[in-house]
């Protein structure tokens, strides 16, 4: 990985975002609007509120289950995947 | 998860906002140990968003340049603790009178740093996610947790690409990120014009900004306006540049549809009569890829009521703010509040609050005699006058109308989260339900993951309006005790 730029896949497309950017912001900055299904719609969701309140922008990443894209930090090699019926699996 | 590290402080001050700033700032100067907890990953809050880029690095942490240097040195005084990227997931008194805040990291933590066991301080004085105490114990608390945006529903605004004005800014400003490219910003109060401004800097096409207030409204406040000359020349910048790149600003329109296959392509904005109402042949269709909402700002209530600090329903908006006294004491001994969460008023009264209520909680720990106390914060409390006049005169010059209850369609979407449809409300209402709390258990409104923060204001708004009773009587959607989604090995760690 370059100093400056992180990759990642989004649903195992490979992407990368300079680097310190949210898994949001690298999703919206690479073009995806939206990386959620509704629970019971199947409804796309994005970025709503952007600061961590409204969870619309549940996404997957690793092995991590429905968390919050506009917080969470970008790491080199993230597989992200897009969010359906989320309910948190511990 | 490794065993839960417990932890005491004199002071939690939750928010690292200019209120929690200030606080932390004044409480550890009258010699208290504070404890400033806030879910980002820095200080500074919504309104001083630091760049996560390091874009301005040069200046030493990246983003520090955001946060006025008064109030960066919270960073680093040495009897205060910052725990960034951390959230309050439940809090309580203990018999003995201290307070018990639970605490949760980051969603993802950050991995151990190699040969490293203990949390490193960030760049900016907070420790680092996750290394943080899951429990902590503090005699006094001050409350700064800001305030949520508030949006009106309208069908099609939960389509990707229809975000929040203070989304588009906070994407913008810590990352440098646009939504779309050809947007529409829509609402009302002061935030459409610096989040269009800032867009239109970036090189978005801002096709207008839609202020639902007509310009009357305003026009009859500007006497008042210009007792605030800083303010004003803070407006007159933003329309400069507004100007500068040919937006138009249309004083009573609003955005009251989108539609489009799986993200916004077309909006539809209609002139409003003065009670928001769209007036019927004034709709017309824009071709955009983002839309930009917002209609002022709710108060983020959830720990306050978790702690059982009473507030005080706004007299013609859908939303609370905290009850204090003139010392910033809640109805709660021990628990103060300061900033938004006491009423929407800006950064200036909530730096100057922050203040107040970190002396105010000296005062009551004995740190500073009542006689000092009351020495000290003469010259705030007699500036805090203006500040709250400010906040009433924003109220009164961007009135909420109820027309906008006519935007919505039956199948709008009212609760994101439940999926509730408009109608599901008004059947609710109709059969019978006159608070809120009914409707929410007919419709599962407000139980979703958000907890209401979003739909609760639609729906407080909606339910007054459908039963013909103030929005005082209808009550809200509370908050549950878990106040934000936290993985249950957190909550099996605690005793």
């Amino acid at each position: 990985m370059t100093g400056d730029r992180v990759r990642f896949s989004f649903d195992g497309r490979p992407m990368d975002a300079p680097r310190g950017m949210t898994i949001g912001g690298a999703l919206l900055a690479g073009g995806v609007r939206s990386w959620r299904l509704t629970r019971s719609g199947g409804r796309p969701r994005g970025v709503f509120c952007g600061i961590g309140a409204c969870f619309d922008c549940l996404v997957d990443v690793g092995g991590d289950h429905a968390v919050r894209a506009c917080l969470i930090p970008l790491r080199d090699g993230d597989e992200v995947r897009t969010c359906a019926s989320p309910g948190r699996r511990e | 998860m490794s065993t839960p590290s417990r932890s005491e402080s004199d002071i939690a001050v939750v928010g690292a906002g200019p209120a929690g700033l200030a606080a932390a700032l004044a409480a550890a100067g009258f010699g208290c140990t504070v404890t400033l907890i806030d879910s980002g990953p820095a200080i500074g809050g919504q309104i001083y968003r630091q760049n996560l880029l390091g874009a301005d690095r040069g200046a030493g942490a990246p983003g520090a340049g955001a946060v006025p240097p008064r109030l960066r040195r919270a960073a680093r005084h040495r009897r205060i603790r910052h725990l960034a990227a951390t959230s309050v997931w439940h809090a309580e008194q203990e018999p003995d009178g201290w307070f018990r805040l639970r605490l949760a990291g980051p969603d993802r933590p950050e991995p151990e740093p190699d040969g490293e066991a203990g949390g490193t301080g960030t760049a900016l004085g907070g420790q680092a996610g996750g290394a943080g105490p899951a429990v902590l114990r503090a005699r006094a608390v001050v409350l700064a947790t800001g305030a949520a945006e508030l949006v009106l529903p309208f069908p099609g605004w939960d389509l990707p690409g229809v975000t929040t004005a203070g989304a588009a800014q906070a994407l913008l400003k810590s990352q440098g990120v646009t939504v779309g490219q050809r947007v529409l910003v829509s609402g009302s109060g002061p935030l459409l014009f610096p989040v269009a401004a800032g867009l239109a800097e970036a090189g978005v096409r801002v096709v207008a900004v839609l202020e639902a207030t007509a310009a009357r409204v305003g026009a009859r406040h500007a006497v008042r306006f210009a007792a605030y000359p800083g303010k004003l020349r803070e407006a007159a910048g933003y329309a400069a540049t507004l100007v500068r790149h040919r937006v138009p600003v249309r004083a009573g329109h609003a955005v009251v549809a989108c539609r489009g296959a799986g993200r916004v392509e077309r909006a539809t904005i209609a002139r409003l009569d003065r009670d928001w109402r769209p007036v019927p042949g004034s709709r017309r269709e824009e071709a955009v890829d983002a839309v930009h909402v917002s209609f002022g700002f709710s108060p983020a209530l959830d720990l306050a009521r978790l702690l059982g600090c009473a507030d005080a329903q706004h007299p013609i908006r859908p939303t609370a703010a905290v009850r204090c006294d003139a010392d910033l004491a809640t109805s709660v001994a021990g628990v103060f509040a300061a900033g938004e969460v006491t009423g929407v008023g800006g950064a200036q009264a909530a730096e100057l609050k922050g203040y107040l209520a970190g002396a105010s909680a000296a005062r009551y720990l004995g740190r500073l005699h009542p006689v000092a106390y009351t020495a000290r914060t003469r010259t705030l409390r007699s500036r805090l006058g203006p500040a709250r006049r400010f906040a009433a005169l924003l109220d009164d010059a961007y009135p909420l109308r109820p027309g906008w209850l006519d935007w919505p369609e039956p199948d709008t979407i009212a609760c994101r989260c439940e999926e509730t449809r408009w109608a599901e409300i008004g059947r609710a209402v109709a059969a019978g339900a006159a608070d809120v709390r009914s409707v929410k258990g007919l419709t599962r409104c407000g139980m979703g993951y958000c907890q209401g923060r979003i739909c609760g204001p639609i729906v407080q708004y909606a339910v007054a309006a459908a039963a013909g009773r103030p929005l005082g009587e209808v009550g809200d959607l509370h908050s549950r005790p878990v106040l934000t989604p936290v993985p249950l090995d957190v909550i099996a760690g605690e005793g």
